[in-house]
């Protein structure tokens, strides 16, 4: 289990939360589109934590 | 958010176009719009949602065919309504049409097209608003509308069914804009579970797949579980709303053979002020028959009394006694003391002299009685004219009596038409059923639930450790498994805060429904029980209050409020996991039909506070209620009335502020109009 401080944690929860927000009261955008785009953001940040 | 003007063409009830100008302002901000049952009323709220959202309400009756049935046979085929809304300090007009193609007699489709313009306030002049959806559910977010347009006694149905934690929970979660957050959590779980998948397709480990099946397996079987849980729930929800709505029913039952009673005592009010009118009218015949020739007497007596008593007539007043025999006794030539009386002379002056003084004697003492006799007519006839108006007095009072009961009759046989007795003991049969039902299902929810806690959870998480341990043992799946741990790490994070905002919101909801039930003047209070269903208990003894529909009423009106005060003061919330609140207007149909009198006034009193607009759809008889309420008319900025053409139904005028509005109007054509009433 990866270890984010409560910062971090609360930081890339606002980022999905984000993203969420925009798909549901933005322009219309499929689910597919807004799975993808989190689960990019999720690869991301572990990669982040885990550089190798 | 502040509406300004609702305009509805061929929508249900209203055939062409017809136009409500809403109150607006913060001193008058209440729009009271009276119609009796099927007039129109709920069809004027759905017109407001439908406008926002595109969609009627779930529990509007017939929602697919909004097409006014009138226009329909003319083959006009578009509903239409526009509503114009102030927000930001911007004005806007949304425009839906719903266009029908008909195909054949009774099937049709439909096509909605939508507008919104911003009409710029210096100009007058149109813009179009491309990204209308969003500014609106900016305005009102659409999880938030059901707290701000709804159907009073339909809510309060749900309120006074045996648990609210569900209607509660989910008005609070909605009111505290939770859905983006709910909406991550589900996201983060699909994501978990698809990475699940990846690491044991990518890893080439027969072992790892075997688990990951598993896991899949026993998450199939515990969601199917809880599916039919919730399936289970959501019946027994919707039964205990069922039961609520048949108790109602039934109590209605209770209230038919009040309403019988009150009838028959109304009738029997009218047959007495009946009678004791006629009595009274058969004394001022008596008094005709008896005192009139007294008042006629007294009147010419007066008038001769008058006339003696002018200073010209005294002693002059003609007589056979006084002119014929005076004159004969002094046309005798000798006084009976036998001295002559020879006209002139000493003795006949002496004797005319004597005589006069006599005759005039004997007309005064006429004249005296005349007068003592016109005394007494006088005093006779002041007695009978006040006899004949304390009966004039009575007519009147009984006359009014009358009215009164013949109009509780006419109510009273409008609202006991038809009730029929037969179909409320099937829905007495139908409750029994349904309780038994609900019996079973919570035996199989127990079981179901069991099965879930003893056996599958604890294999799912005895597979899920030998998964992980499995996928520990290889160093290349690191990456994928750092990524789900996030994952899952985020997901626990969200749950963990939307629990944390969900339980600081209740709290705050309850304290603010508090408020108002104080300001209610009720001796009760609000609490949640350990299932965090709301209910009403007495402030001293905390005993709990039985769940009359009364009573829900209450709670739901004191609760709303909350909600609504609650989502007004997060208007400004910059809190980044929820969605602000907002300050809208309140639309509310049937608001209080069920409040005990006991606190009537004191809720009613409530309403102009419960927001900064306040859009009252009510029947006759509420308006009857809210006229004695000067803290509500005091408010009210515009009032409608829903009329309906002659012929279709008989029903009494509207009376409110001592105006009577017909409720039928002169139009040929099948349509509900509205009438501005002020």
């Amino acid at each position: 289990m990866p270890i984010l401080t409560p910062s971090e944690l609360k930081n890339l929860a606002k980022r999905v939360v984000d993203l969420e927000k925009e798909s549901m009261y933005g322009d219309e955008e499929s689910e597919d589109q807004r799975l993808s785009m989190i689960e990019r953001l999720m690869i991301e940040e572990s990669r982040r934590l885990n550089p190798q | 958010m502040i509406l300004q003007k609702l305009t509805v063409k061929n929508f249900r009830q209203f055939r062409g176009e017809h136009t409500l100008d809403f109150a607006t302002s913060p001193e008058q901000n209440v729009t009271l719009i009276l119609g009796y049952n099927t007039f129109g009323k709920s069809a004027l709220l759905n017109a407001v949602n439908f406008a926002l959202y595109g969609e009627v309400q779930p529990d509007f009756d017939e929602a697919e065919d909004l097409l006014n049935h009138a226009a329909a046979t003319t083959r006009e085929n578009q509903v239409e309504v526009r509503l114009r809304f102030e927000f930001q300090q911007r004005e806007y007009e949304v425009t839906r049409k719903r266009i029908y193609n008909f195909l054949g007699n009774s099937r049709k489709t439909a096509i909605d097209e939508v507008s919104m313009a911003e009409i710029k306030r210096q100009s007058g002049s149109r813009v179009g608003v491309p990204h209308y959806q969003r500014l609106i559910n900016r305005a009102i977010p659409p999880q938030m509308a059901p707290n701000f347009i709804f159907h009073g006694e339909k809510r309060v149905s749900l309120f006074a069914s045996r648990g609210t934690h569900k209607q509660v929970s989910d008005a609070i979660r909605n009111i505290l804009g939770c859905n983006v957050i709910e909406a991550a959590i589900k996201d983060l779980l699909l994501i978990t579970k698809k990475l699940d998948r990846n690491i044991a397709r990518e890893s080439g480990d027969e072992q790892i797949k075997l688990f990951q099946n598993s896991i899949e397996r026993f998450e199939q079987l515990i969601e199917e579980n809880r599916r039919m849980i919730r399936e289970k729930e959501e019946f027994i929800e919707a039964s205990k709303i069922e039961i609520t709505q048949l108790e109602q029913q039934l109590r209605d039952h209770d209230q038919t053979k009040q309403l019988q009673s009150e009838l028959e005592h109304a009738k029997a009010k009218r047959q007495t002020a009946e009678v004791a009118r006629l009595g009274a009218q058969k004394e001022i015949h008596r008094w005709i028959r008896e005192s009139a020739a007294l008042v006629c007497s007294a009147a010419l007596s007066e008038a001769a009394l008058d006339a003696i008593d002018e200073e010209e007539f005294r002693g002059r007043i003609p007589s056979d006694f006084q002119d014929s025999f005076i004159q004969g006794l002094l046309d005798a030539k000798v006084c009976i003391c036998a001295r002559s009386l020879e006209k002139g002379g000493e003795a006949w002056t002496a004797v005319e002299a004597l005589l006069t003084q006599g005759g005039r004697k004997d007309v005064t003492d006429i004249a005296l009685k005349v007068k003592a006799t016109a005394d007494r007519y006088s005093r006779s006839i002041a007695k009978a004219r006040s006899e004949v108006g304390i009966y004039e007095d009575r007519v009147r009072s009984l006359d009014k009596e009358w009215n009164a009961a013949n109009r509780d009759i006419e109510e009273l046989n409008a609202r006991l038409r038809g009730t029929n007795l037969e179909v409320l003991a099937e829905k007495a049969r139908k409750r029994e059923n349904l309780e038994e039902q609900m019996g079973t299902l919570q035996r199989q929810i127990g079981d179901l639930d069991r099965k879930i806690r003893v056996d599958l959870e604890p294999e799912l998480q005895k597979v899920r450790g030998e998964y992980t341990r499995r996928i520990r043992s290889k160093p290349e799946m690191e990456k994928r498994r750092i990524t789900l741990g996030l994952v899952e790490q985020l997901g626990a994070f969200l749950v963990e805060q939307m629990e944390v905002y969900e339980s600081q919101a209740r709290e705050k909801v309850l304290a603010l429904t508090n408020q108002n039930l104080a300001s209610m003047h009720r001796d009760k209070e609000a609490f949640f029980d350990g299932k965090f269903n709301l209910s009403l208990r007495d402030k001293v003894t905390k005993l709990q209050s039985g769940k009359s529909t009364g009573e829900a009423q209450l709670l739901v009106l004191a609760f709303t409020s909350a909600l609504i005060h609650f989502c007004s003061v997060r208007e400004a919330d910059e809190n980044e996991f929820l969605v602000p609140g907002t300050v809208a207007p309140l639309v509310l149909d049937a608001p209080f039909g069920q409040l005990d009198t006991l606190f009537q006034a004191g809720a009613i009193s409530w309403i102009p506070r419960m927001a900064r607009q306040v859009i009252l759809f009510v029947s006759d008889s509420q308006a009857r209620i809210l006229q004695e309420s000067p803290e509500i008319m005091d408010k009210v900025g515009a009032c409608y009335a829903l009329q309906i053409p002659h012929g279709e139904k008989m029903v009494l005028p509207y009376s409110i502020r001592g105006a009577s509005v017909p409720s039928l109007n002169d139009r040929a054509d099948s349509s509900t109009s509205i009438v501005r009433v002020w």
